[in-house]
């Protein structure tokens, strides 16, 4: 079973695939640049008490978002 | 002259690749935004004098922002293009590269933090890569020097494949593609620095980690700034500098205008640095023997967490609490430059996106951030009357840097951007980086204050000699009696705060206030108007009207904190 659910709402600790990324364009091509796009494979580093900034593990390198960007991604989760 | 171009993502080594190849002084910087500026100099390509120009860093070549524009406009112009890219991120890195392929400059591309990639277990086929790019493609420890030479002797066969140009879509497909092929990872255990690297973004974790740095930040500034003026500043002005003052002084007329402005009051027969008012005593006492210390001392630690990677992790757990503010954890940076001086802190307000932003980060900077000569000159001479009242100044200041922020945020219409940042990882920082950018911030420090410490010293005897402080200080006086509780001489002091705190401070001191009144004094002086130095920047940052805007709400929020805290203490 895989389910969809925004990035903030991921587990602390567990991988998971981008599938959409909503939002404007400035903020879609900022997250590009991150290499945060559908398609890759994102570990959740950390998420700061609600509603704060999430940290993940993008390939080799981390990066953070506010949390109203965490819940405009959406990942795959294999329950 | 050919012109070869430093082109890459920010924070890849561009800077280091650039001073190995030419040998310069370069510094190099994490801000996003200070590195609009470019640097350019010279290297010897096969015998043959070349420029090389350090492009601003970008992921792109459109016109999101203005380095990506800058960065498109000398493309233009060079000759060749040293592609440097972080191996460690190299899927990131393609991008750029890809894009500067089917441009029609030739090209090679340095694989830079080579060693990095190795220590994370990351290890790529270079002779695939080359192939599959059709440039040549060279590893390189830019740190270290490690493949520079390489680098260099392969500059004459950077060429164009002349790729066509191709789609968003198929440009990440493409690269998908080459790190299948060029890029196997191997498992390896985390380093100590990853571990805490993400400890320090954990809140469980990271806030007592950033209330342990806080804390052992503001000691190690304190006591190495005081270590400083007690052990090495204060006695060099006592034992060689008092007697030289004295022999002067000897020479000229004690009651002349010329003795009043070089050595100022004698205080029971003697010297006092701080009290006389003197050019050749008070005005180069205040600089060097009391704010140059604390300069030094908080350089060299911000400079240790600029570079060690702290401040980027300090940013994301205050997020949340900056967006009351109307703005998102990453302004937090401004903040902490202005701690320094607040005329870095208004000029790195520019990594902000909105203007909104810009203007509430900028006025509550001017408002609640004493910059290292004020605080110098606040523990200096406030906190000889006791530790309480520093505190209860910075207690003033901080509320009013929150409060402010959250006003403004609710007043003004709009709304505030999210974070969207790289966290780079922790990094042991090199000495020699270190102490070059303490030595050029040092310089800059004693360039541009001690000339204006003396002038405001100059300007402050000739007024009083003059005798225009008496009419000045009859206009004010009601405001500053009863609402603040001050002497009217006061005001004085805080003219003179408009040319430099310190000074201001300096005369208040020497004025014989309560302990209650110097600190109400010294917490309007901070907050009612900024220095011209910042004055300028707040200036040319925000215009007219908005600085117009900012002055005001720095006049009412200081006599309203000035008020309360009259009543209070």
């Amino acid at each position: 079973m895989t389910a969809r659910i925004p990035l903030s709402d991921l587990a602390v600790g567990r991988k998971a695939k981008i599938v959409e990324v909503h939002g404007g364009r400035g903020v879609h091509h900022r997250l590009q640049l991150l290499g945060i796009r559908p398609g890759t494979v994102v570990t959740k580093i950390s998420s700061a008490i609600r509603p704060g900034a999430v940290v993940i593990q993008v390939g080799g390198s981390q990066a953070a978002v506010g949390y109203g960007v965490a819940r405009k991604i959406i990942v795959e989760i294999h329950r | 002259m050919k012109k070869i171009l430093l082109m890459g993502n920010p924070n890849v080594g561009k800077s280091a690749v650039f001073s190995r190849l030419t040998g310069a002084r370069v510094i190099s910087s994490n801000y996003p935004g200070t590195t609009v500026e470019f640097t350019e100099g010279t290297m010897d390509v096969d015998g043959e004098k070349s420029a090389l120009i350090d492009v601003p860093g970008t992921y792109d070549l459109g016109s999101f922002s203005q380095a990506e524009e800058i960065a498109v406009d000398m493309l233009e112009t060079g000759d060749t293009v040293i592609n440097v890219v972080d191996t460690v991120n190299l899927e990131r890195s393609l991008g750029l590269t890809l894009r500067l392929l089917e441009r029609n400059t030739p090209i090679l591309v340095a694989l830079n933090m080579w060693d990095d990639a190795a220590h994370k277990g990351i290890s790529i086929d270079v002779e695939r890569l080359e192939e599959i790019l059709g440039v040549p493609v060279v590893p390189t420890v830019a740190i270290s020097g490690e493949g520079i030479k390489e680098l260099a002797s392969r500059i004459k066969e950077a060429h164009s494949p002349g790729v066509p140009e191709r789609s968003e879509e198929e440009r990440w497909l493409e690269i998908g593609r080459i790190i299948t092929e060029v890029q196997s990872l191997e498992h390896r255990h985390r380093t100590v620095l990853e571990v805490l690297g993400d400890a320090s973004v954990k809140p469980l974790t990271g806030i007592p980690i950033a209330v342990l740095v806080l804390v052992a930040a503001f000691l190690v500034v304190r006591l190495v700034g005081e270590g400083l003026i007690a052990l090495v500043f204060e006695p060099l002005f006592e034992t060689l500098w008092e007697p030289v003052v004295m022999r002067i002084g000897s020479m000229l007329n004690p009651d002349g205008l010329l003795y009043a402005t070089l050595v100022g009051k004698l205080v029971g027969g003697r010297i006092d640095f701080v009290q006389s008012f003197g050019l050749l005593t008070t005005g180069l006492f205040v600089p060097i023997g009391m704010v140059l210390p604390y300069v030094l001392s908080f350089y060299a630690v911000l400079g240790l967490l600029e570079d060690f990677g702290y401040l980027p992790r300090f940013a994301v757990l205050l997020d949340t609490m900056m967006h009351r503010m109307g703005l998102h954890g990453w302004a937090i940076i401004p903040s902490l430059l202005g701690l320094g001086c607040n005329v870095p802190g208004v000029l790195a307000t520019r990594i902000l996106e909105s203007r909104r932003e810009r203007f509430i980060a900028a006025t509550i900077i001017s408002i609640g951030v004493p910059c290292a000569s004020l605080q110098a000159m606040i523990w200096g001479l406030l906190g000889e009357r006791g530790a309480v009242y520093v505190i209860i100044v910075y207690s003033a200041l901080f509320l009013s840097w929150a409060g402010i922020g959250r006003i403004l945020n609710s007043v003004l219409k709009g709304w505030s951007p999210e974070l969207i940042m790289e966290i780079p990882p922790y990094r042991v920082p090199s000495l020699r980086a270190l102490t070059k950018k303490l030595w050029m911030r040092m310089v800059s420090f004693i360039k541009e204050a001690v000339p204006i410490v003396l002038l405001g010293v100059l300007v402050v005897n000739t007024l009083y000699f003059l005798g225009i402080f008496d009419t000045v200080a009859g206009w004010t006086a009601p405001v500053m009696t009863k609402l603040l509780g001050l002497p009217r001489e006061t005001v004085v002091a805080l003219a003179v705060g408009f040319l430099r705190k310190d000074v201001a401070v300096g005369m208040l001191g020497a004025m014989n206030l309560s302990a209650g009144q110097l600190t109400v004094a010294v917490t309007v002086l901070a907050m009612f108007f900024p220095c011209v130095a910042t004055f300028v920047v707040l200036w040319k940052e925000l215009g007219w009207a908005d600085l117009a805007r900012s002055v005001l709400i720095m006049f009412i929020s200081s006599l309203t904190i000035g008020t309360l805290l009259n009543m209070i203490l």
